[in-house]
């Protein structure tokens, strides 16, 4: 496996399209080793748990770099990414032990930077549900929206660079579209959950 | 959904809010139906965003996923550490016999060089007009030649004495041409000449099979050498330096 210095993948990761999926495939490679490690130290894990654990840290590492709020001169990615990684363990496993099942594990990833109370009055009022059902809705929105939302809302893109990306004329038409993918995924939520109250009322 | 909902949900969920406003916007969720209804679609919408972008990145990174479907990375990690350690072994075994087999080469020349001196043949008439026959005298120029370590005219007067069946001592000029052909550093012609020598001739077998097996050592035939020391094994003269070099061997 080749070993990319941190320079390489900061930029790569900045410049976007293959660049981009090249230095994150190369930034998740370089440090696999630590899964193998939380395997042994965490015993009560599951592979998957460590997986998403990982995923989740690697992606963290990268939205950092994106938004420019990793400076190299403070520590290497690696170390940077090794923290985050210990910590997500940690809450993966907090959430086993307390026998989370998927769909609290779901809404617990959202709302982790609200305050408890918060928190707490968030899982009040919704019901159990099926992520599944959730995420048959989701497979029917288009792909261009799909990835759409995910520049913004998962990677933090400013607009601009959306439409640099995804070929839009500026960074309000990418916006705009985005509004509208995101109406239409609410739209189709919505009727899911309207669905769902009609068949619980029968 | 109402767009002053959206506003008001975006902020509180990504935690733009303070203290009162929140707590506010919770209470107004508890009495207003609408409002709930709006909260609950856009957690759903995020959730299914959230599980949406996991499921993606969990695909793209399948790539080179090196935990899934393995057993313990512990047992990849020793099994890596294993194998690293048995290609060093394997490197170091090679290295040795590398080595060893280099050490046994130069021993055996050095065996080769310490032991060999050209053989000594005594002309006990000095020139060539005692000699009572031309082959005779021929073998006279050809000793006397052998004797100076003119090999450019001792060898081709030894090569017709050893062909000529009149000549009595054919096995002798064999000999002196093995010698000859070791001093040129010839070795696989000394050997194939040395070979020549009749083993049945009682005076020569021994000095034959000493030359020879020098000629083997020089080659680095260490069991043919073996063998030839073996045979000196009867020899008076050969016996003591043969024991002695099939010890070193």
């Amino acid at each position: 496996m080749r070993v990319y210095p941190d320079n390489v993948i900061i930029e790569g990761l900045r410049s976007g399209g293959a660049r981009f999926e090249k230095c994150s495939l190369a930034l998740y490679r370089s440090c696999e080793n630590y899964m193998h490690e939380a395997a042994r130290k965490h015993p009560l894990l599951s592979q998957p748990d460590i997986l998403d654990a990982y995923i989740d840290a690697v992606d963290a590492v990268i939205k950092k770099v994106l938004s420019h709020e990793y400076k190299d001169e403070l520590a290497k990615l690696s170390t940077l990414l090794y923290q985050i990684f210990s910590n997500k363990c940690i809450d993966q496993l907090r959430r086993i032990t307390n026998h989370k099942n998927e769909w609290r594990r779901n809404l617990d990833s959202i709302t982790e930077d609200l305050p408890v109370k918060s928190q707490d009055f968030l899982q009040s009022i919704m019901e159990q549900d099926e992520l599944e059902d959730v995420m048959e809705v989701m497979d029917r929105l288009g792909e261009n929206c799909k990835d759409l939302i995910l520049d913004f809302d998962y990677w933090g893109y400013k607009p601009e660079e959306v439409a640099k990306r995804r070929g839009y004329k500026n960074g309000k038409s990418a916006s705009q579209a985005k509004y509208r993918c995101m109406e239409e995924l609410r739209k189709m939520i919505n009727k899911l959950q309207v669905n769902k109250s009609a068949n619980n009322e029968t | 959904m109402k767009p002053e909902y959206t506003d008001r949900i975006s902020s509180y969920l990504d935690s733009e809010m303070d203290d009162t406003q929140r707590e506010a916007f919770e209470e107004a969720c508890r009495q207003d139906d609408e409002l709930r209804s709006a909260l609950k679609t856009e957690l759903k919408v995020r959730m299914a965003l959230h599980e949406h972008a996991k499921r993606e990145r969990r695909s793209f990174y399948s790539k080179s996923n090196h935990l899934e479907g393995q057993k313990p990375a512990r047992k990849a990690i020793t099994w890596g550490a294993y194998l690293r350690v048995a290609a060093l072994f394997l490197i170091v075994c090679v290295l040795a016999v590398a080595l060893y087999r280099y050490n046994r080469t130069t021993d055996l020349e050095k065996v080769y060089e310490s032991n060999f001196e050209l053989y000594f043949v005594s002309m006990e008439r000095n020139t060539a007009g005692d000699a009572t026959s031309v082959i005779d005298s021929v073998w006279q120029i050809a000793g006397q030649a052998y004797q100076q370590g003119n090999w450019e005219t001792a060898g081709p007067l030894l090569r017709d004495l050893g062909g000529n069946e009149d000549f009595a001592a054919r096995d002798l000029a064999i000999l002196l041409l093995g010698n000859i052909a070791l001093a040129q550093d010839s070795t696989e012609l000394a050997i194939t000449t040395l070979q020549q020598v009749d083993p049945g001739n009682l005076a020569l077998k021994y000095d034959a099979a000493w030359y020879l097996a020098l000629a083997y050592l020089k080659s680095g035939s260490k069991d043919l050498a073996l063998e030839q020391l073996k045979v000196l094994g009867s020899s008076k003269v050969y016996r003591e330096k043969a024991s002695e070099i099939r010890e070193k061997l």
